[in-house]
C-alpha cells in the first residue's frame, strides 16, 4: 500500500466512524468513548470494539430535552445519538468515568430509559477508571477491570484467558507504536504529514479492524510521503478534544501546519505501551490508571512536562488553545501554561469559550490568521 | 454540584435588595451560631495564626471527622469564602481571577480562596491571608478541584495535598435516604466502601506526618455517635417546621443553625446547640408562632444557597404571602450525615462522605429527596437556582425539574450566579419569582 492510498483509507474510515462494522462475522459489538476503555480487554473477549465519536454537523434536539447545555458537546451529542438509536448496532455501551461529564450521562441514560421506556438503545456500563497514582486507586481499578472483564465474558458467553489478552496487549503496543511514528512524521523539516491528516489518522483507529489499520499505518510509513508544501508556521494544538478534522483544517488553511497537539482526539493519546511482562490484568489496570491520557489525569504538573516536551520535540513555533465554551477544567491550566511559554519566548493564542457545533469561523479565521502572520513575521526578522 | 459550592456557609452575607431581616424574628439559636462562629475563629487566631499550630485547609465534602479527632484545626473553604463575601472582597477576587487569565465560565465560588492567596496581597485578604496550611484535602469529583487545590498547593510552596479519589455508584436505588443511615452498605456499594475505607486509612497517616499529631481512634468514636445523636434531633426539627402551620422560622435561620452545627458536627456542642434550636423552633410551633403572618403559598429553594442575597428569600412575604420553607440545608445533617454502625465507625465515615454531593444533585436521587421534602412540607412550588458559572452544580437539574412537575410541584428554573453579584439582576429575579407564584402556584 503507497502512502497516498494508505491515506485514503484512513480518510474513509475516518468518515465512517462510529458506525457497524462492515466485516464479516456476527460478533457482538462494543461501543465505547474516548482512549480511556481498555479496547484490548474487549479484543481479548472476543468481541468487535467501535469507537463512538460526537458530531458537531448535527443537531441534538431529542437529548436537549434532557441534557442541560452546559454539558461538553462531545457529551451532548453522543447522547442524543444513542438515545435516538444511532448506535443500536451496539450489544453493549461502555462509558469510562474519566470525566464528569461522561459520568453524568451514564447517569441520565438510565434515568431516560425510564421516562422513555420506548426508546431503545443499548445497555451501558459504567467502567468507573479512577486515575490518582496511587497503590490504593491501583487496587480499586484492578478490581474494576476484573468487573469489566466479567461483564464482557457474560457478552461473549466465554471465559477470557490470560493468553487471549496478552495476545491483544500486544497488538495494541504495536498499533501505538506505528501511531508514533506516523506521529514523528510531523515533526520533520519540512514535516511530512499535516495535523488535519495526523488527526485523522489517530481518530480512524477506532473504525477499523486492528489489522486493517496497522496495514495502513505500515502503508502510511513505507514511503516517502510528500512533505507538506511551503514553509508553513509550525503550531500545537491544545485543549478540548476535536471530533472533527474542521477546526484543524481552519488552522492549516491560514498557513499554518499543526505539528503537535495536546489533547484527547490527538496525539496525547500515545502514551507508550502496556508492560508485557508480568500479569497482563495488573498492568492493563496499572498503564489506563496512570498513563491514560483524560482531563482526571493526575496531578496536572505531570501533564504540564509532558506539554512541553512534546513541544519540544515537535518544533512549534506557537501554540494554540482551543477551549469550549462551558469549560470548567483546562482553563484552569491555562495562566500557568501561558507563564511556561512566555518564559521560553514562544507565542500563544488563547481561543476560550467555543462552540462545539458552531464555533464562529470567521472570528477564528481572523484571529488565527493573524496570529500565524505575525509569527511568520517574528520568523521573517530573526 | 462541586463539593465546595454545595455548602451553606455557617453566616449569611448581607441581605440585598430584599426584605432585611426582623432581628425581633431571630432565634436566639441563631445569634448563638453566628456568635460560635466569632469564638471559632478566635480560636482559630490563637491557635494558628498566633500560636503558629497546624492546620488543615479542607473542601466542603471532605472527612473532617478524621482531622477534628487529631485535634486539627480545619479551615472549610466555604466558610472562607463565606468570609470573604461577607467582607465584600468577592468581587475583587473574581477581578483577580481575570487579572490572572482564568476565562468566565470556571467554579466560582470555590476559587475565592485560592485567589485570596494567589493574590498575595496580606493588606486585602481578610484575617490577612490563609498562613500555610500543614495539608490540603479534597474530593475529586469534578474535574476542577485537583487544578484548584494542585494550584494552590503549589502557590503555599508544595504543601502536602490528599486528593480523595471519587469512586461512581454504578446503580442509583430509589428513595436513598430511607436506606443511607442504617443499610448503607448495600446502598453505596461495597467496593466502593471498602476502597474509601482504605483511602482514609491513607489519610490518616499523612494527616498524622503532616501535623505530627496522632488520630484518637476513642475520641473519633465518640464524635461519630455525637454526630449521629445531632442529625436527629435536626430530624425532630425537620419535622417540626414541615408540619408546622404557619412555618415557624425563616430559611435564614434555618441555614445558620443547621449549617455551623454541620461544621462543629462531633463536637458537644453542635448536639447541644442543636437541642437549643430544637425547644426554640418547638416553642414557637407550640405557640402557634409564624415569622410571615400573612403566609399563603409555601416554596422550596433548590440548589445552592443565594449567599450575597439572603433576603431575596424573605422578599416575597408581604406582597404574596409566599415564604420559602426549605432548603437542602434545612435537613441534609439528619437525612445524609448520619451513619449508623455496630464496630467500623471508618467504615461508617466511609459510607459518609463516598457519594455526599452525588445524593443532592443526581436524578433520581435529587428529585427523590426532594419531592418527598415537598410532600412533607405541604410546599406548593419550587424556585430552583440553576448556577452561571459551576455547571457541576448545575447538571441533571433539568430531569428533576422535570420529575418535580410530574409529582404536580410546578418550578421556576432561574438561571443566575450563585455567588457573584455582579452578575444578579435583582429586579429581573423578583419579577420572575413573582409571575411565578401567580401564573403558576396560586393558580395551580
Amino acid at each position: 500500500m503507497t502512502p497516498a492510498d494508505a491515506l485514503a483509507t484512513l480518510r474513509q474510515a475516518y468518515a465512517h466512524r462510529a458506525a457497524a462494522p462492515t466485516a464479516p462475522g456476527a460478533r457482538c459489538v462494543v461501543g465505547y468513548v474516548t482512549h480511556n476503555v481498555p479496547v484490548e480487554l474487549i479484543r481479548a473477549a472476543g468481541l468487535e470494539p467501535v469507537q463512538l465519536v460526537g458530531s458537531p454537523d448535527h443537531a441534538t434536539p431529542t437529548g436537549d430535552a434532557y441534557m442541560e447545555n452546559i454539558f461538553d458537546g462531545a457529551v451532548r451529542s453522543v447522547f442524543d445519538r444513542i438515545i435516538t438509536g444511532a448506535f443500536n448496532f451496539c450489544d453493549l455501551i461502555i462509558l469510562p468515568r474519566t470525566s464528569e461529564g461522561w459520568l453524568e450521562l451514564y447517569y441520565i441514560l438510565a434515568e431516560v430509559r425510564k421516562w422513555e421506556p420506548s426508546w431503545k438503545f443499548p445497555d451501558i456500563y459504567l467502567f468507573d477508571l479512577l486515575q490518582t497514582p496511587y497503590w490504593t486507586t491501583g487496587r480499586y481499578v484492578r478490581g474494576r477491570i476484573d468487573d469489566l472483564r466479567a461483564r464482557l465474558e457474560q457478552l461473549s458467553g466465554a471465559p477470557m484467558t490470560d493468553d487471549a489478552l496478552r495476545a491483544a496487549i500486544a497488538q495494541a503496543n504495536r498499533t501505538r507504536g506505528l501511531q508514533g511514528a506516523v506521529d514523528a512524521l510531523r515533526h520533520g523539516a519540512p514535516p511530512k504529514l499535516s495535523g488535519t491528516d495526523a488527526l485523522t489518522v489517530f481518530g480512524a483507529q477506532g473504525a477499523m479492524p486492528p489489522a486493517e489499520y496497522q496495514a495502513a499505518l505500515e502503508g502510511l510509513l513505507s514511503g516517502e510521503p510528500p512533505p507538506v508544501a511551503g514553509t508553513p508556521v509550525r503550531l500545537m494544538v491544545k485543549g478540548s478534544p476535536h471530533d472533527t478534522t474542521r477546526f484543524y483544517a481552519l488552522v492549516e488553511s491560514c498557513g499554518a501546519v499543526i505539528v503537535a497537539d495536546d489533547h484527547e482526539t490527538g496525539a496525547r493519546q500515545l502514551n507508550g505501551p502496556v508492560e508485557e511482562e508480568g500479569d497482563p490484568w495488573d498492568s492493563l489496570a496499572f498503564y489506563y490508571q496512570t498513563r491514560s491520557f483524560s482531563p482526571r489525569s493526575y496531578p496536572q504538573s505531570e501533564q504540564d512536562e509532558r506539554f512541553l516536551h512534546d513541544l519540544a520535540t515537535s518544533g512549534a513555533e506557537g501554540v494554540i488553545f482551543f477551549i469550549e465554551e462551558h469549560d470548567d477544567t483546562f482553563g484552569w491550566d491555562y495562566p500557568d501554561q501561558k507563564k511556561a511559554l512566555d518564559a521560553r519566548g514562544i507565542p500563544s493564542l488563547y481561543l476560550p469559550l467555543q462552540s462545539y457545533r458552531s464555533p464562529d469561523e470567521a472570528a477564528l479565521r481572523t484571529a488565527i490568521g493573524h496570529f500565524i502572520a505575525a509569527l511568520a513575521g517574528a520568523r521573517g526578522r530573526s | 454540584m462541586s463539593a465546595t459550592s454545595s455548602a451553606a456557609p455557617a453566616a449569611s452575607a448581607a441581605p440585598k435588595g430584599g426584605k432585611e431581616n426582623k432581628g425581633a424574628e431571630r432565634l436566639r439559636a441563631t445569634l448563638r451560631a453566628n456568635e460560635r462562629q466569632r469564638e471559632w475563629f478566635s480560636g482559630f487566631r490563637q491557635r494558628v495564626l498566633e500560636g503558629g499550630e497546624p492546620y488543615v485547609i479542607a473542601g466542603a465534602v471532605s472527612p473532617h471527622e478524621i482531622l477534628h479527632a487529631m485535634d486539627v484545626p480545619v479551615l472549610a473553604t466555604p466558610w472562607y469564602s463565606a468570609v470573604i463575601a461577607a467582607k465584600q472582597l468577592s468581587p475583587h477576587y473574581f477581578n483577580v481571577m481575570d487579572q490572572l487569565g482564568y476565562h468566565a465560565s470556571l467554579p466560582r465560588y470555590e476559587s475565592l480562596p485560592l485567589m485570596s492567596t494567589l493574590a498575595d496581597d496580606p493588606e486585602t485578604a481578610p484575617y490577612g491571608g490563609l498562613p500555610k496550611p500543614a495539608l490540603l484535602l479534597d474530593r475529586l469529583r469534578g474535574e476542577s478541584a485537583q487544578r484548584v487545590y494542585g494550584q494552590w498547593s503549589k502557590a503555599f510552596g508544595g504543601v502536602p495535598l490528599f486528593s480523595l479519589d471519587c469512586s461512581s455508584q454504578t446503580r442509583l436505588k430509589p428513595d436513598w435516604f430511607r436506606y443511607n443511615q442504617h443499610d448503607w452498605e448495600d446502598l453505596y456499594e461495597t467496593h466502593r466502601l471498602d476502597f474509601q475505607v482504605e483511602q482514609l486509612k491513607d489519610l490518616i497517616r499523612i494527616a498524622e506526618m503532616a501535623t505530627h499529631r496522632s488520630f484518637d481512634y476513642a475520641k473519633f468514636v465518640t464524635q461519630m455517635h455525637r454526630i449521629n445523636r445531632a442529625g436527629e434531633i435536626v430530624a425532630e426539627v425537620r419535622d417540626l417546621i414541615a408540619k408546622a402551620r404557619p412555618c415557624p422560622v425563616p430559611l435564614t435561620d434555618q441555614l445558620n443553625n443547621v449549617m455551623a452545627a454541620t461544621w462543629h458536627r462531633g463536637s458537644q456542642w453542635a448536639v447541644d446547640h442543636l437541642s437549643q434550636y430544637r425547644d426554640e423552633v418547638k416553642q414557637r410551633v407550640d405557640e402557634g408562632f409564624g415569622f410571615c403572618p400573612n403566609e399563603r403559598v409555601r416554596l422550596l429553594w433548590v440548589g445552592n444557597g443565594l449567599w450575597f442575597n439572603t433576603g431575596f428569600y424573605r422578599a416575597f412575604e408581604e406582597s404574596h404571602g409566599a415564604i420559602f420553607v426549605w432548603s437542602m440545608y434545612t435537613n441534609f445533617f439528619s437525612d445524609g450525615y448520619r451513619k449508623y454502625f455496630k464496630d467500623d465507625p471508618l467504615r461508617a465515615l466511609a459510607a459518609r462522605h463516598v457519594t455526599m454531593n452525588e445524593l443532592l444533585h443526581l436524578p433520581p436521587w435529587m428529585s427523590d429527596w426532594i419531592i418527598h421534602q415537598a410532600q412533607a412540607f405541604g410546599a406548593q412550588g419550587a424556585v430552583m437556582l440553576t448556577p452561571i458559572g459551576d455547571r457541576l452544580s448545575a447538571y441533571g437539574n433539568l430531569l428533576t425539574k422535570k420529575a418535580l412537575e410530574r409529582a404536580g410541584i410546578p418550578v421556576l428554573q432561574i438561571v443566575a450566579s450563585a455567588v457573584d453579584a455582579r452578575l444578579w439582576d435583582n429586579e429581573k429575579m423578583t419579577r420572575l419569582v413573582q409571575d411565578f407564584i401567580e401564573q403558576r402556584v396560586v393558580k395551580s
